[in-house]
């Protein structure tokens, strides 16, 4: 359940959003130098794609999401950001806060999400 | 985080059959073979250090124009020293630049005095320079290679960039990268040292 604090992921813009989970992905690691904010920005666009499978698994396949998604009422933004926060919160073992990633879903797309076909798929095709 | 997200997140492995024009093939795999070595050595070490469970210590060049390493502990109990191929295309251009004096007359300079007048502040690298100290934008190679093809050194000297690169690449990874953080502090990189960075012939 997303909570007041959660929501305010989804005031921050994108590349606002890519910064903190990159930070966040970064947190266990050393180096000689800090980091910029465009790697972090890069850090975590990667790390979003390479599990974008994941979480259209995750998302896409509840039956909640669908229904506000594609019903025949229109959900309210944060209806559906509470929704995928639960349907993320399945996922074990991310190395991200939960409602940050699910602001940066809501910020990619959940249409766009559920509608393009898993990648797996189509390097399997 | 296991060692493929973690790779993925750094820029993904360097792919020894697209890599930029400005490091030859056989130099990226001789590179290769040194930090394959070197982690062999780490990895003992790590688990002497880190106990029972510890695995290996892995040493990956990734796909990157940063010239930082960077490190991680990873879930599984290993850990993963990050080197980004901009860090070797950089000490390959600077070996090269350096084996242009090779034989040639030798110019002894007198260093300033610390009291110098002109303020750190002031201080600028060569703009010719900036390359190598510069972040560049992912995979943006092609400031390196302008600054690479701008030195002119005979190829008869490719065997000696390639020494010179591995001499180098060791000495950084002992002194620079992180090592200490994934449990092998530097104190204990001596060891390791006399066996890596033991110099191979000169050809000339």
């Amino acid at each position: 359940v997303a909570t007041h604090a959660d929501q305010s992921f989804l005031d921050m813009s994108s590349d606002e959003l890519e910064v903190f989970i990159g930070t966040a992905l970064l947190r266990d690691e050393f180096g000689s130098k800090d980091v910029s904010d465009a790697e972090k920005r890069a850090v975590a666009q990667r790390w979003f794609s390479s599990n974008l499978d994941e979480f259209r698994t995750a998302i896409c396949g509840s039956g909640i999401i669908q229904d506000k998604l594609f019903g025949p009422q229109h959900a309210e933004r944060n209806l559906l950001f509470g929704a995928v926060v639960d349907a993320l919160g399945a996922l074990r073992g991310l190395p991200v806060p939960i409602a940050a990633l699910s602001a940066q879903v809501i910020h990619y797309g959940l249409r766009q999400l559920c509608a393009e076909p898993l990648l797996t798929e189509g390097r399997a095709g | 985080m296991n060692l493929e997200q973690a790779v993925t997140i750094a820029g993904g492995r360097a792919d020894a059959q697209s890599l930029p024009a400005v490091i030859p093939l056989q130099q990226y795999k001789s590179v290769q073979a040194s930090l394959e070595y070197a982690s062999d050595l780490f990895s003992v070490q790590y688990r002497a250090n880190a106990g029972p469970g510890a695995g290996n210590l892995h040493i990956i060049v990734t796909q990157s124009s940063a010239f930082d390493c960077r490190s991680r502990q990873l879930d599984n109990q290993d850990a993963v020293i990050f080197m980004p191929l901009g860090f070797l295309i950089r000490t390959r251009i600077m070996a090269r630049m350096l084996l242009r004096y090779w034989g040639k007359e030798r110019r002894i300079l007198t260093i300033g005095p610390a009291d110098d007048p002109v303020p750190e502040s002031t201080w600028r690298l060569p703009t010719a320079l900036e390359p190598l100290f510069d972040d560049l934008h992912a995979q943006d190679w092609d400031r390196l290679a302008t600054l690479d093809e701008a030195i002119d050194l005979p190829p008869l000297f490719e065997l000696d960039v390639q020494e010179l690169m591995h001499l180098s690449v060791i000495h950084l990874l002992l002194t620079s990268c992180p090592t200490s953080d994934v449990g092998i502090p530097n104190s204990e990189n001596s060891s390791v040292s006399v066996m890596l960075v033991f110099p191979r012939k000169f050809s000339r």
